[in-house]
């Protein structure tokens, strides 16, 4: 096969989207599902193929030029893909996750009054995988960022997919204009390093990063600013303080939409951007400690929101952020590997997760979880599937989500304070323990539902059944994925054939591979695994046949309970300031603007146009052809005359 | 032997042009004024075959070919516009079509 | 030679254009057009273009002017049209056209003076310019102008129908 193929990883699923816009209504749901499985399906084999063809020789590349996109003095945004272990592992992940989510659409989209437009729910999903995998392969700079509007778009679109309901449309509305704040601050970021680099200027990730590499100096004013602004573009995709309020409000979408976009891959793209370009944020230790801090304080944060919504896919949508801000975390400690690993297995396992609560949900048709209870008995194939997902996310040890974790805890705890900007103040010791705790809650606000919804007694109506099987063998593939992730990259401790992952895409990741820790890692872990039993059995006590699940956990702080039960207020917080006074500014101006410019303008401009009108068809248009073509005549004379003269 | 040099085609182009704005603008038969289009045509074709030969560059003689197309086009349209015009307005006189009048 | 035989050709076909604006009978106005057409034909030759004074004779002498004899003849147009005399609109967008027209010509010849390049052997004939019209420049054109002849093939048929 020819490298030119890897061009059909993006192109396959474009294809299928356009194939189902162009269809429309005319595509039986049979069709458009199969064209999108499909395409997924192809994708998948490819990215497999690259991978396969990468690990050959170990580390090697393929690429694929398809030309120069544009051309603007010496820089040039080439249509290049590219494929390295790294990115082909990405990709084999995209499409993989991205076909199973689609094997789970066609049972859960089933609805009678979903069938007749589903073509555009997966077009859309096509649209999306296309997107993402373009983004992964990207080899430039702009590419990836057409790539990054595209996954943009396709995430609002399918957040507003049932738009008839103005709270979906809205919050579609949200998601878009949040990451549009963020995508504003990569242009910048890019714009800054293309102007930075000067006469040498590329937009070729490989050719910056050896740019760089060869004379750090010419990005020495601006590393740190840029690695800001990439690290405020990466908030907005990965939902992280402070642009992670539009990802709750996203799980009004169809739950495969969830699993897909807004767990497992779109919001990975903010982190991808930042392991991509860990070259710059290399140069800048300042910029390093905010991606650290961000993501241990969006853990943190995300994780005391997570306890108390009564909205399932609420709760994951927070562990989303939590999880993702662990992943911040590895990365700002420059363990690029150890948070590529916890990306890989958190994309296996939240995918799992929000499928087996999309299993419940189709069932249920509500996502209430006062109303759940006891679905392990009647459910026991999903109650299987998602407790596999729940020990992996809790970090069971033997699950993948053990291994990753600790891999990225135990980097923050090995990091020097002086390599995040630090100076002498342990702030890796401290990252490491909001980590740790934001680990615990985890544990916390995984029972909570856990018990809720699949133990004790069932308190909804009806008599919810398990899911058809083309719902379920998704969900046991991810199970399996979830289960032996940790195999990827195995810690130096077990003993056994380790950090596969680290030898294979760690050359792409930069950072220095982490000093296996031995026994400190191995406690670390194991404790922190010791800790999270602990909470579940504590939250087992506390949850599992509860009337009333609204939440006396908090009954000894209500303040701070009913705080955080409100999302921490920050929505009405950002509502008052920003959204408000620009609304107010926008408005007021343009009050002003239109009372003393714009009206009396319009009528002056109406009062010349009448009097010309009149004029015009008095004088003017009275009939004879001949006067128009002497007006024509003149006219062509005019302009001859002008390009004489000039 | 003399060349042509490009100045005299472009004059002669000139004037056959001038000659077709006149009958454009002054001749009430539409007939006529069709003929005097043609004339601004020919004028414009003129020209093109003159830049081809000063160039040495056949584009333009394959200018003149398009214009001569675009003429034929204009022609066949043209005319039975015309005959339409007589059938309902028995006249090809331009004083008597003033339904532009707005 | 050239210089002689190209200026009684042009003064012929200006002469004969002076004709086609003059006449009072359209009969008169498009035999003078033929003319006219055919010494311009003579300055193609002159100008190296044998080809496509060919077609100026077949297309513009043949069919068209075939075309507008056709319809003087339909219409039974005689000379029923006394010269207008020239009115200010007219006299303004006459002198103005011909300041313009100088100019223009003063301006070309400022910029394009003395004789004519040499040129090759195949220059004009119908190969190099069926290869110069064939090259990837001018296809498009050449596909809009078909499409341009189809659709008004379509038009004057629909046109020239009784009722429309």
């Amino acid at each position: 096969m020819d490298v030119a193929l890897l061009w059909t990883l993006p192109g396959l699923p474009l294809f299928g989207a356009i194939v189902l816009a162009i269809a429309g209504r005319r595509a039986s749901p049979a069709f458009a599902a199969s064209m999108a499985g499909g395409t997924a399906l192809g994708a998948l084999g490819v990215a497999i193929w690259t991978l396969a063809a990468t690990l050959r020789g170990m580390g090697a590349r393929l690429a694929v030029d398809l030309g120069t996109w544009f051309a603007a003095g010496p820089t040039r945004a080439s249509a290049v893909l590219a494929a390295d272990p790294l990115t082909a592992s990405m990709a084999v992940m995209v499409a993989g996750v991205g076909f199973l989510i689609l094997l789970f659409s066609a049972g859960y989209m089933d609805a009678p009054e979903d069938r007749p437009g589903s073509w555009r729910f997966y077009a859309c999903m096509d649209l999306f995988l296309g997107s993402m995998l373009l983004l992964v392969l990207a080899d430039d700079l702009l590419l990836l960022f057409v790539g990054w509007e595209g996954v943009g778009v396709c995430s609002w679109l399918l957040i507003g997919y049932w738009f008839q309901d103005p709270v979906h449309a809205a919050a579609a509305r949200k998601a878009f204009v949040v990451n549009r704040v963020g995508d504003a601050a990569l242009l910048l970021a890019l714009a800054l390093l293309v102007g930075a680099l000067g006469p040498r200027a590329t937009l070729r990730i490989p050719e910056m990063q050896a740019v760089l590499a060869e004379d750090p100096s010419l990005l020495a004013g601006s590393a740190t600013a840029a690695g800001l602004l990439l690290l405020f573009a990466a908030t907005g995709k990965s939902a992280q303080i402070p642009l992670y309020t539009w990802l709750p409000d996203a799980m009004v979408g169809p739950t495969p939409v969830s699993a897909l976009i807004h767990a497992a891959t779109m919001v990975t793209a903010g982190a991808w951007l930042l392991l991509r370009l860990h070259f710059v944020l290399a140069l800048s230790p300042v910029a390093l400690g905010a991606v650290a801090v961000v993501g241990a304080a969006s853990a943190l944060w995300a994780g005391l929101l997570a306890i108390f919504p009564h909205d399932l896919k609420r709760v994951l949508a927070y562990s989303t952020i939590s999880q993702l801000g662990l992943l911040f975390l590895g990365i700002g400690v420059g363990a690029g590997t150890a948070a590529y690993f916890h990306l890989l297995t958190h994309a296996f396992f939240k995918a799992l997760l929000f499928l087996a609560a999309g299993s419940v949900v189709h069932a249920l048709h509500h996502q209430d979880v006062r109303r759940m209870g006891g679905l392990a008995r009647r459910m026991p194939w999903t109650t299987a599937a998602f407790l596999v997902g729940f020990l992996a996310i809790v970090g069971f040890p033997g699950f993948s989500g053990f291994f990753s974790k600790d891999a990225v805890l135990f980097a923050a705890l090995a990091a020097r304070p002086t390599d995040i900007g630090a100076g002498t103040f342990p702030l890796p010791v401290l990252l490491c323990m909001v980590g740790f705790v934001a680990a615990l809650l985890t544990a916390l606000y995984m029972s909570r539902i856990l018990f809720l919804v699949f133990f004790g007694r069932y308190r909804g109506e009806g008599r919810p059944r398990e899911s058809r099987p083309v719902l379920v063998v998704p969900l046991l593939v991810l199970s399996a994925l979830a289960l032996f992730g940790g195999l990827l990259d195995l810690p130096a401790w077990i003993g056994v054939d380790s950090g596969w992952l680290t030898r294979a895409a760690g050359p792409h990741l930069g950072g220095t591979p982490p000093a296996h820790g031995g026994a400190v890692e191995a406690a670390l872990g194991l404790g922190l695994a010791l800790a999270s039993l602990a909470v579940v059995a504590w939250a087992g006590r506390r949850w599992v046949d509860r009337q009333d699940s609204t939440d006396s956990v908090g009954s000894a702080l209500p303040g701070t309970a009913r705080f955080l039960a409100a999302g921490g207020r920050v929505d009405g917080m950002y509502d008052a300031l920003v959204v408000r006074p620009l609304r107010g500014l926008a408005r007021s101006g343009v009050a002003r603007l239109e009372a003393s410019g714009v009206q009396r303008a319009g009528r002056a401009a109406a009062a010349l146009l009448e009097a010309a009108g009149a004029w015009n068809g008095r004088v003017l248009q009275r009939g004879p052809v001949q006067d128009y073509a002497l007006g024509i005549a003149l006219g062509a004379a005019f302009l001859l005359l002008l390009a004489a003269v000039s | 032997m003399v060349s042509v040099g490009l100045l005299p085609v472009l004059v002669v182009s000139l004037l056959l042009f001038t000659i077709g704005v006149v009958g454009v603008l002054v001749r009430r038969n539409l007939l006529v004024v069709f003929m005097s289009l043609e004339l601004m045509l020919n004028a414009v074709a003129l020209a093109f075959v003159g830049f081809a030969r000063a160039r040495a560059d056949m584009d333009g003689q394959v200018a003149a070919l398009f214009v001569m197309a675009v003429a034929a086009a204009e022609v066949a349209v043209g005319l039975s516009l015309v005959i339409l015009l007589f059938r309902t307005r028995h006249t090809t006189q331009l004083d008597d079509l003033t339904m532009l009048k707005g | 030679m050239e210089l002689v035989l190209f200026v009684l050709f042009s003064g012929a076909a200006l002469a004969a254009a002076g004709v086609v604006v003059t006449r009072t009978r359209p009969f008169s106005a498009a035999m003078a057009l033929v003319a006219c057409l055919f010494f311009l034909a003579g300055d193609y030759v002159i100008l190296q273009a044998p080809f496509v004074a060919a077609l100026q004779i077949l297309v513009y002498a043949g069919a068209i002017l075939v075309l507008f004899l056709f319809v003087v003849m339909l219409l039974r147009l005689e000379g029923d049209e006394a010269l207008p005399r020239l009115g200010p609109r007219q006299a303004v967008g006459l002198v103005l056209a011909g300041i313009v027209g100088c100019a223009s010509v003063a301006f070309a010849a400022f910029e394009v003076s003395g004789p004519f390049p040499e040129t090759g052997p195949l220059f004009g004939t119908a190969d190099a310019l069926a290869a110069t019209l064939l090259d990837g420049r001018n296809l498009l054109a050449l596909e809009g102008i078909s499409v341009l002849l189809t659709t008004a093939l379509v038009g004057a048929v629909v046109l020239g129908r009784k009722e429309l």
